[in-house]
This record gives C-alpha cells, sequence and structure tokens, in this order.
C-alpha cells in the first residue's frame, strides 16, 4: 500500500513556491506552528503564519499558489469564524499538508485527516519514524520529519554549565494524572533522592481559564539547577514526544522516560526506562554527565531541522 | 534509632506524668532563627508514634547536617492508650537526643496542643507533624530555607497521601488562592512562623470550627497579608489508616474540609471572604518557591 501511495501522489523535485503555517486562533498546537515557523526561517524557504480566521479571507489566486501547512485542524475549523467558508478556502490552496505530532493511531490523528479537508500530505515531526502505524490507517502520503535543533538553538553545549551546582536531582512536572501520580509513588517506592521538584497541576475543565502554575520560563529556571527531567506515559500505547525532550536538553537537564512499553520496543532514543529502578541503575553505572552527552548527540544527529523539513518538502 | 528498640524497651522504663502541666513555664518566648522545632501532638495515637518520631529524629539530624539545629516536643493530650507510659520510655531512652515530651493530665484539644507547642518552641520555625504521619527528613532544610528566605508565614509541600503502604493520592499540592473560602486544600502539616501565628492569635479554639483550626488559620494568615509559600518538593506521607487522625475528622466531620457543614463554611466565609475587604474570587495570594531557584511562577 505504501509504494502504491508513493507512486500517487510523491513528485521528487517539486518545489512548493508559497508556504504558509495555518494554526488556530485561541488554543491548539502554537507550540507545533513555532517549532515549524522557526525550522523553516532557517531554511530559507518563506513561510507565512496565518490564523485559520485570516485563511478565509484570502482570495483563490493567492491561494492557488499556496501550500498550506496546517497544524491542529479541527481547532483551525472551529476557530475559523465560519467553517465552510474555511474549508473552501483550503480546498483552494495548491497543497494541504497536515503538520502532526503524537502518535499517529490515535483517534485524535484520525480525526485530523477526516475533518473535511483532504490533505496532500502529512509531515510527522518527532524522533522516530510512524509510517507503519500510518500505512494501516490511511492513504495519505506520510513523511517523518526528525525533530532536530533549530538555529536559536545551535551551537548545543558540549558539557552543562557548573554541573555540581544543579542541586534538584529529578524534575516532574505536568497534569495531575494518574501516571505521574504513579511516577512519583514509584519514585518514593524505589528509594531515589527524594529531593525533587514535583509540580503536577490539576485538570480543568476549562481550557480558557486554565492558568498554568509554571510558565515556560519558570520551567526554565528549575531545569538550569536541575540534573534529569521525568515524565511518564500519559496513555498506554508507547510514544516518545520530542517536544518534552528539547527544552530540558538545552537547560542542561538529562530527558527521561519512564514507559515500560515503549522501552520493550528498544527505541534508538537515549533515556527510555522501563521503569525507575532502570533509571536508578543507568544513573549509577553511567552518570548524569555521560547520560547528557548521549541525549545530546542523539539530538544533533538526527540532523537540523531546516534540513529535515526542506527535504520532507521536496518529497510532497 | 530503630523502632524496634523503642518497643522493646517500652515495658521497662517508667517516670513520672507531669502532675500539674504549668505550662506557662514550658514557653520559650525568645525564638532563635536557626532551626525548626517539630512538635507532635497526639491523642491516642500509640500504635503510629514510633514512626512519626523516627522521623522527626531523623530530619532533625538532615537540619544538622546542612548546618541548622532541630528538636521534637511531642505533647501528648491525656491519651488513654499507653502512649504516655511509651513517651516516658522514648524520653528516658533517648534522653541525649533534641527531644521533649509533654504529658497532660486532662485533654486540651488538638487546637491548644498546637498554640502550645507553638509557646514552648526554641525555634521559630516549627513542623507540625500530625502523630500517624512521617516526615521526609532529608527535605525539611528546603522549607526551612524557603521560610528563612521568603519570610512566610507559612511554607508547605506536597504530601503524598498512603494507605497499606501504598500511594493513593497527593494533597497540600496548589498554592494559595482565593479557592481558599471555599474550601480547604492545603493540610497543617507544614512549616510555620512560629511567631507569626502566635501573633494573630494562634489556632482558634472555638468549638463551632474544632476540626477546622487549620483552614481557619490559613485565612486568617491571607487576611492578615502574610505570606503562604509553596515548595514542590515532598514534605512528608499522609498515612491514611483506620484510627488514624485523618479518619476520625472524616468520620466526625465529613471526608475534606471542603465538604465541610454549611454552617461552618458560612461563617469562615463571613469572618474572610467578604465583598469590600478581600474579594471572593480567583486572587492567587500563595507563591511557588524552591531556594534553589527563588520565586517561580
Amino acid at each position: 500500500m505504501e509504494s502504491k501511495a508513493k507512486a500517487c501522489y510523491l513528485r521528487p523535485g517539486m518545489q512548493t513556491k508559497t508556504l504558509a503555517i495555518v494554526r488556530p486562533h485561541a488554543a491548539g498546537d502554537h507550540e507545533l506552528a513555532g517549532r515549524l515557523s522557526k525550522g523553516f526561517r532557517a531554511s530559507s524557504q518563506a513561510v507565512t503564519m496565518y490564523l485559520s480566521s485570516e485563511v478565509c479571507v484570502l482570495s483563490d489566486e493567492v491561494l492557488s499558489g499556496t501550500t498550506l501547512l496546517v497544524a491542529s485542524p479541527k481547532r483551525c475549523i472551529e476557530t475559523s469564524g465560519d467553517e465552510s467558508v474555511f474549508l473552501s478556502k483550503v480546498a483552494c490552496a495548491q497543497k494541504r499538508i497536515l503538520a502532526s505530532i503524537g502518535r499517529v493511531d490515535s483517534s485524535g490523528y484520525l480525526g485530523r485527516l477526516q475533518r473535511g479537508i483532504h490533505f496532500d500530505a502529512v509531515l510527522d515531526l518527532g524522533f522516530a519514524s510512524q509510517e507503519d502505524r500510518h500505512a494501516e490507517i490511511s492513504e495519505v502520503p506520510y513523511h517523518f520529519v526528525f525533530n532536530g535543533p533549530t538555529r536559536e538553538e545551535e551551537p548545543l553545549a558540549k558539557e552543562p554549565a557548573n554541573p555540581e551546582e544543579r542541586t534538584i536531582p529529578w524534575v516532574l512536572v505536568g497534569p495531575k494524572s494518574e501516571s505521574n501520580r504513579d511516577l512519583l509513588g514509584e519514585l518514593f517506592e524505589q528509594g531515589v533522592d527524594p529531593g525533587g521538584f514535583c509540580l503536577l497541576q490539576a485538570r480543568v475543565l476549562s481550557k480558557s481559564t486554565a492558568h498554568p502554575l509554571l510558565g515556560s520560563q519558570g520551567l526554565s529556571a528549575v531545569l538550569s539547577k536541575a540534573r534529569f527531567y521525568l515524565w511518564s506515559a500519559d496513555r498506554e500505547a508507547a510514544y516518545y514526544e520530542s517536544f518534552r525532550f528539547i527544552e530540558p536538553l538545552l537547560a542542561g537537564t538529562v530527558p527521561c522516560k519512564i514507559e515500560s512499553d515503549l522501552a520493550a520496543e528498544g527505541p534508538d532514543i537515549p533515556g527510555v526506562y522501563a521503569s525507575v529502578s532502570a533509571l536508578q541503575a543507568e544513573i549509577r553505572d553511567e552518570g548524569y554527565l555521560a547520560m547528557y552527552r548521549r541525549a545530546r548527540d542523539f539530538y544533533i544527529s538526527g540532523g537540523r531541522l531546516a534540513k529535515n523539513l526542506t527535504e520532507a518538502l521536496r518529497l510532497v | 534509632m530503630s523502632e524496634a528498640k523503642i518497643l522493646q524497651s517500652t515495658s521497662r522504663i517508667e517516670s513520672t506524668v507531669l502532675p500539674d502541666p504549668g505550662l506557662k513555664r514550658l514557653y520559650d518566648e525568645c525564638k532563635a532563627e536557626n532551626g525548626v522545632t517539630i512538635i507532635i501532638p497526639n491523642w491516642n495515637h500509640r500504635p503510629y508514634l514510633s514512626r512519626s518520631i523516627h522521623s522527626a529524629l531523623g530530619a532533625i539530624e538532615h537540619l544538622r547536617e546542612a548546618g541548622y539545629q532541630g528538636e521534637l516536643i511531642v505533647i501528648d493530650d491525656a491519651s488513654r492508650d499507653g502512649s504516655q507510659k511509651f513517651l516516658r520510655t522514648v524520653q528516658a531512652l533517648y534522653g541525649d537526643a533534641p527531644l521533649k515530651t509533654v504529658l497532660l493530665e486532662r485533654n486540651f484539644g488538638l487546637p491548644r496542643l498546637r498554640n502550645l507547642g507553638m509557646r514552648m518552641s526554641h525555634y521559630r520555625h516549627v513542623c507540625m507533624l500530625d502523630a500517624d504521619n512521617e516526615l521526609v527528613g532529608d527535605n525539611l532544610p528546603l522549607f526551612l530555607q524557603s521560610g528563612l528566605q521568603t519570610g512566610a508565614a507559612l511554607v508547605h509541600g506536597l504530601l503524598i497521601d498512603q494507605r497499606d503502604g501504598r500511594m493513593t493520592g497527593i494533597r497540600s499540592d496548589n498554592v494559595a488562592s482565593m479557592r481558599l473560602t471555599a474550601g480547604n486544600y492545603i493540610d497543617a502539616f507544614a512549616l510555620v512562623d512560629a511567631t507569626k501565628l502566635l501573633r494573630t492569635g494562634g489556632y482558634v479554639t472555638d468549638q463551632r470550627l474544632y476540626g477546622y483550626e487549620d483552614w481557619e488559620m490559613i485565612l486568617h494568615l491571607i487576611a492578615e497579608e502574610e505570606r503562604v509559600v509553596f515548595v514542590p518538593v515532598v514534605m512528608g506521607y499522609y498515612h491514611l489508616a483506620p484510627g488514624s487522625m485523618y479518619a476520625e475528622t472524616a468520620a466526625n466531620k465529613g471526608p475534606r474540609p471542603s465538604t465541610a457543614a454549611p454552617e461552618v463554611v458560612a461563617l469562615l466565609r463571613r469572618m474572610y471572604a467578604q465583598t469590600g475587604t478581600r474579594e471572593w474570587d480567583a486572587i492567587k495570594v500563595g507563591r511557588i518557591y524552591h531556594p534553589a531557584v527563588g520565586y517561580i511562577d
């Protein structure tokens, strides 16, 4: 099925004339849209960012020469102001590409592909290709993009500055979910250094009234004093969230995901552990600095985001 | 100090119950800054005392390693379950330890015990530890540093709920906000500045608020514009067991203060959520702090 899809849809060598990222108005994958924008800026590919409501007022002529990279299509449609106008404008575009992060076999992913927009391709930003999983649920051509360093992030420090000043042994920040609570319990049951930083925020019903306890600046400040950044699986499916890797690494903290299913798959990504005791063993055997270097080398080895995005677009 | 050692010694050592508490002579008005007094009020919780005392003495060791001092005051509220005999044993066995026991002949009630403990404390910062709970001793220096650096009247950290040795939840893990006028979510198991709490009158002993004095106290502190600081680090274990202080409070007063009797909620809101003094809205009054980072929010 995959080879057939490639034969039908992929025209290598074709250059995109104009590229625009479309994102929802109030909420959605802003992080994804922002990262794509940074990536393309460094690639010398001209890119425009549109709110979904702004797409509704673009002329068909402009759109016919534009490739739209849509982040969070469901939210884009909902916040466009006029669903039918938005969908008709998107249909006028030269091409429509779904920008995606997260598991491709989730119900949310399928919903994004089937929510009124006929996509010509999917760009999946992450650390590991999900091509096989995607092929099982959709014939839309799939392109994996390694979520590598942006221009702003380089050069990455070979060694974190002042490791002795990192007095916070670990950081656990996220929603007050059962998985995070269980991870905290496991850390204490296993006798890990109890001085870790733990901030778990209760889920709120309304996203518009949700104020994060810890903003990006606050998290960066904490990470700059910490050694390991931990998180666990939010759902029961094996997946590595590349976006959770980057910020800790840039702050000199080692990203560590505790997820037995993912660990069992033996991913090439460093810092994936079946259990807290497996993490403890690695800390004991290798230590913080060696683990940091391994994470850093992995991030660099996948190539720059700009280059990866350009190559993927060339295949669309 | 091992748990087993305390228990084995129980039947061998006796001492005298204070015939007249003479409470005022126990007061320590001049409080030092460089340490923590851990206060354990006890009433019929003998089965849990060895655990809480063990954790408190361990925490004092950690304070010393970090360059601070510490003391433990256990106040027994006329228990009838052998707690006083047990405490006499502990006191005799560990005479060199920074431990004081006060054995009361008549029952004073929890808020009075906490007030007495704060008056007796040698140190300005006091950790309120229920007899059935357990401190994570390694982290007490972090809480003391936070109290000293912020000047907060109350510093709270995460508490891990445990039942049968397994974690069942987390509490005291949210910053103080005016949501507190609707229900309490910050436990009394926290580090407080005794001089500031005593200056506000200490824990209220009004019978109508019995069981909710910690809720009244935090609202009182906020109304007095005192600082309440959350340090996102685990302070201790909150053990949920039949006969524990939590279970007794839940049995008598409902499972959580947020489900307190309507008259209690009405009384506290009348006292602390009046339009014109403090708006009843979502104003955040607490802050997040960590000694390695400073204010984080």
